[in-house]
């Protein structure tokens, strides 16, 4: 038995060394070309995708689905605007509620079949009746609600609305409004999350296993692949920020992001080996303030609080620059913003001013703010915020919980069993203003996201009128936009804290990552390109 | 000893019964939206309604309970709240890999455990003995994720010897045509006779690997040492050398054999608990096993995949406790 264990020790050690050297080919085949072989690697901390279904999937699977499947338009930060990307053009009827869109004639799904009108409808229909996700975008469609869509030529789609909506908008959307081939229209999630895919664009789903996607090559793609282009792409979730850095470092990865600030500030120092891309986004962090009870029904003391909230402190040291400080609720480089609103600064003799004009004696005040346990960032700056609101004599509890918890204690029917203070993050699911308001500062019956249980008329029905106008007139529609934002920030019902940013480090070989604000998270891989020597 | 084996096995399935019930019943009462999670946060009150009719929410509790029950007995659990996949699917894919990486571990353990822990005891109070305690000690103590880190920044960032994670690389991933049979790599690539990718495979679990098998290197060692000591002081160990049998023969052949089953059912235990709770190391090394599943379910309170998850750490901690106990049992001193 010695001599055996001995053999068996030997044999390991022999097999563990000889592993620990420098691996060879790993088994790559031989034949394709150079560039059919070079990978794209991109790192990140989470899982790449949910599910894949381009109906339902809500979540991180934007960044594999915008390089899969297309939109019927798309929107250009550069611009403002949406451009044509399956359709070429569209019109609408005077105030919005049909749509006519024409589509491009050289289209081909995946499958090798030709794009048309019905393929159009038959995915949107799909969308529609799973009702999950993002589907909701789609309501002034519904039957229900008066609406539908139908194919009327063989390029041609009509879309009648139920009520004015703006279809070139939604139609761009990052979530639920991806066009798929009639042979996937039947599939189940299970057989998207298998890594089949029924799309149009430039990549096609090879392999999905949870932690990792690999997209290779659509080689028909109507735009053509050059040599410097990737044709196939990974996307792998490795959660450790040390590993990801020293992935960059070493060159085995070519695009990360989501760094610890000490690998991000390390990172930044080693410009030989990579360079830093800081995109703005849509994603806005809000603080919601419970206006039906005491003592945040007060207007000053409301104040007060806006004005004791480290905002620069926030930005600066907690986020490292990965963020602005917003103004307004919504997010600079969309339509609807304006650098005019009013916003607070962290003044603590202001907040001790308003503090004093609410009358309200702070010995007896007790207030509870709730956020995502998950976001250390929220964290770091409500600690701030309770030790500023400490020096005006006011005890703020701070209560990490899962977003379920959270929002239904937001929603208890008793309001002062509700928070005082409420945390999140929103972002718009298609490039529209109207997301914020309708849904966070838009009075309701039952309590969904109007998490300040707001019920001011003034504001209702500035909301209502920019919601009309959106489709006829923009500018108008913007204008009340822009009001209603003055009337929330003067009246300190919503803190805006600050804006996301992205921020990438992208090995010095490749050029070309960009992030739209629209579809956060995504990049095209499509126009990444090797760097020429 | 049969009697034994049914009697364990029957008591077995009352303790997974007790664990599905209080798994069930906790997940049920703790404040949260699943059918939000399901529909998605921002869905109107009509998905929420179908959400909660397909979640079967709208029944009562004990309803649910007997219908989760009669879907366990045909291996159903339901399906995930974020992902809607079945989590029997889900646990098919993610145990393979955690199941390689700690059969692998203990393996190693086992290897290396057991004959230091036999030195150690031969050699009591000498040089190796203090060395090899003062290693045990270490590999016991020291915190899995410095460790994670540490060979990660010897092994990858230093001496580029070995992958910082995941199971393949990237090539392999992509242009290889990666076998799927048990779903453990290694095994799989041997069974089809893909030694390049054994090696790639093996390469990646070789990091991730030592650091789980640290900690159990530490425990087979010290147990086989203490155990062997106590049985090289009995009666029938002075007796067989006062008959002239070499210390290496007393030591191999009769004192080893008798100080196997404590270390056993400490193997056991500690395997049992290992499998579940190696989401550090799984994170770290970016290995896609059942820690980062448990991990992400309870953070989203994704209550089937949170039963679906107990119900699979009960499975394997009471099997392996199992299999220790028939092996313990196996000893004819060992009154049943």
């Amino acid at each position: 038995m010695k001599k055996l264990l001995s053999l068996v020790l030997a044999l390991a050690m022999v097999f563990c060394l000889a592993a620990c050297g420098e691996s060879s080919g790993d088994g790559t085949t031989a034949s394709a070309s150079p560039a059919d072989n070079k990978i794209l690697y991109h790192t990140t901390n989470t899982e790449p995708y949910i599910t894949l279904d381009p109906s339902t999937e809500y979540s991180n699977g934007i960044m594999v689905l915008q390089n899969v499947y297309e939109t019927l338009t798309r929107y250009n930060p550069e611009t403002g605007e949406v451009d044509p990307l399956l359709a070429t053009e569209w019109s609408s009827n005077d105030d919005g509620t049909v749509w006519v869109f024409q589509l491009r004639d050289d289209v081909t799904f995946h499958d090798g079949t030709q794009m048309t009108s019905q393929q159009v409808v038959n995915s949107i229909t799909r969308t529609m009746e799973l009702g999950q996700g993002g589907a909701y975008i789609w309501d002034a469609v519904l039957e229900s609600n008066g609406g539908k869509i139908e194919a009327t030529g063989d390029y041609e789609v009509t879309i009648t609305c139920g009520y004015p909506a703006a279809m070139d908008l939604i139609t761009s959307a990052g979530y639920a409004a991806y066009i798929m081939s009639d042979s996937v229209i039947e599939q189940t999630t299970e057989w998207f999350n298998e890594g089949n895919d029924g799309g149009t664009g430039p990549y096609t789903i090879a392999q999905a296993s949870g932690d990792t996607v690999v997209l290779r090559a659509y080689e028909d793609y109507r735009g053509g692949w050059t040599d410097d282009q990737y044709k196939n792409v990974m996307i792998r979730q490795v959660p450790e920020s040390s590993a990801r850095r020293q992935m960059l470092e070493t060159g085995e990865c070519q695009i990360s992001g989501d760094f610890s600030a000490t690998d991000l500030a390390a990172l930044k120092e080693e410009t030989d080996i990579v360079y830093t891309e800081q995109f703005e986004t849509f994603n806005n962090i809000v603080m919601f303030l419970n206006t039906q009870t005491y003592p945040c029904n007060n207007a000053d003391f409301r104040r007060a609080l806006a004005y004791a909230f480290p905002y620069e402190e926030t930005v600066t040291s907690i986020l490292n620059g990965n963020a602005q400080q917003s103004v307004g609720m919504v997010p600079e480089g969309l339509w609807g913003h304006s650098d005019e609103i009013m916003q607070y600064t962290c003044d603590m003799d202001k907040a001790a001013e308003y503090l004093e004009l609410s009358g309200v004696d702070p010995s007896t005040v007790s207030l509870t703010v709730t956020y995502i346990s998950s976001y250390d960032e929220y964290a770091s700056a409500l600690q701030i915020f309770q030790a500023n609101l400490r020096q005006l004599g006011i005890d703020l509890e701070l209560r990490g919980m899962e977003w379920d918890q959270q929002w239904a204690q937001a929603q208890n029917t008793n309001p002062e069993d509700r928070q005082d203070l409420f945390v999140f993050i929103w972002w718009p699911d298609y490039p529209d203003p109207v997301s914020w308001f309708q849904s966070l500062l838009h009075s309701e019956d039952n309590i969904v996201y109007n998490l300040s249980y707001l019920n001011d008329p003034e504001l209702d029905a500035l909301i209502d009128s920019a919601i009309s106008k959106t489709v006829t007139d923009r500018e108008g529609a913007e204008a009340d936009y822009i009001a209603a934002q003055q009337i929330v920030a003067e009246n300190a019902y919503v803190l805006n804290l600050y804006d996301q940013m992205h921020t990438f480090v992208v090995s010095n070989t490749i050029q070309g990552v960009a992030e739209n604000p629209a579809y956060s998270q995504a990049i095209q891989y499509y126009n990444v390109t090797t760097v020429a020597e | 000893m049969l009697k034994y084996i049914v009697k364990r096995i029957l008591s077995s399935i009352l303790v997974l019964l007790g664990v599905v019930t209080i798994t069930f019943f906790i997940s049920r009462v703790l404040p949260s939206n699943p059918e939000v999670r399901w529909a998605g946060q921002r869905a109107t009150e009509e998905q929420l309604e179908q959400a909660r009719i397909e979640l079967g929410l709208d029944k009562s509790l004990p309803e649910q309970y007997i219908i989760y029950l009669g879907d366990l007995l045909q291996g159903d659990l339901g399906k995930s709240l974020n992902n809607h996949q079945p989590v029997t699917e889900e646990l098919a894919r993610y145990v393979p890999a955690t199941l390689e990486l700690v059969i692998l571990a203990f393996l190693f353990a086992i290897i290396i455990g057991i004959p230091l822990g036999i030195y150690s005891a031969k050699k009591k109070d000498k040089l190796l003995d203090h060395c090899s305690r003062i290693f045990s000690i270490g590999a016991v103590s020291l915190p899995t994720f410095w460790v994670a880190l540490f060979l990660q920044l010897i092994f990858y960032k230093i001496l580029n010897m070995l992958p910082i994670g995941g199971r393949l690389s990237v090539e392999a991933t992509i242009f290889s045509d990666v076998p799927s049979i048990t779903g453990m790599l290694l095994v799989d690539t041997l069974l089809t006779g893909q030694l390049d990718l054994f090696v790639d495979a093996f390469r990646h679990i070789l990091l991730p690997c030592i650091t789980i098998s640290l900690y159990p290197i530490g425990l087979v060692s010290r147990m086989t040492r203490s155990a062997l000591l106590e049985i090289l002081g009995e009666d029938y160990i002075t007796a067989g050398r006062s008959y002239g049998l070499s210390d290496t023969k007393m030591l191999w052949k009769y004192a080893l054999k008798n100080s196997v089953g404590t270390t056993a059912t400490d193997v056991a235990l500690s395997m049992g608990y290992t499998l579940t709770n190696t989401f550090l190391v799984e994170a770290i090394f970016s290995w896609p096993g059942i820690g980062s599943y448990i991990s992400n379910a309870v953070t989203t309170l994704d209550y089937n995949a949170i039963i679906g998850v107990t119900l699979f750490g009960a499975v394997c901690y009471i099997v392996l406790n199992l299999i220790a106990d028939i092996f313990v049992a196996s000893d004819p001193r060992v009154r049943l």
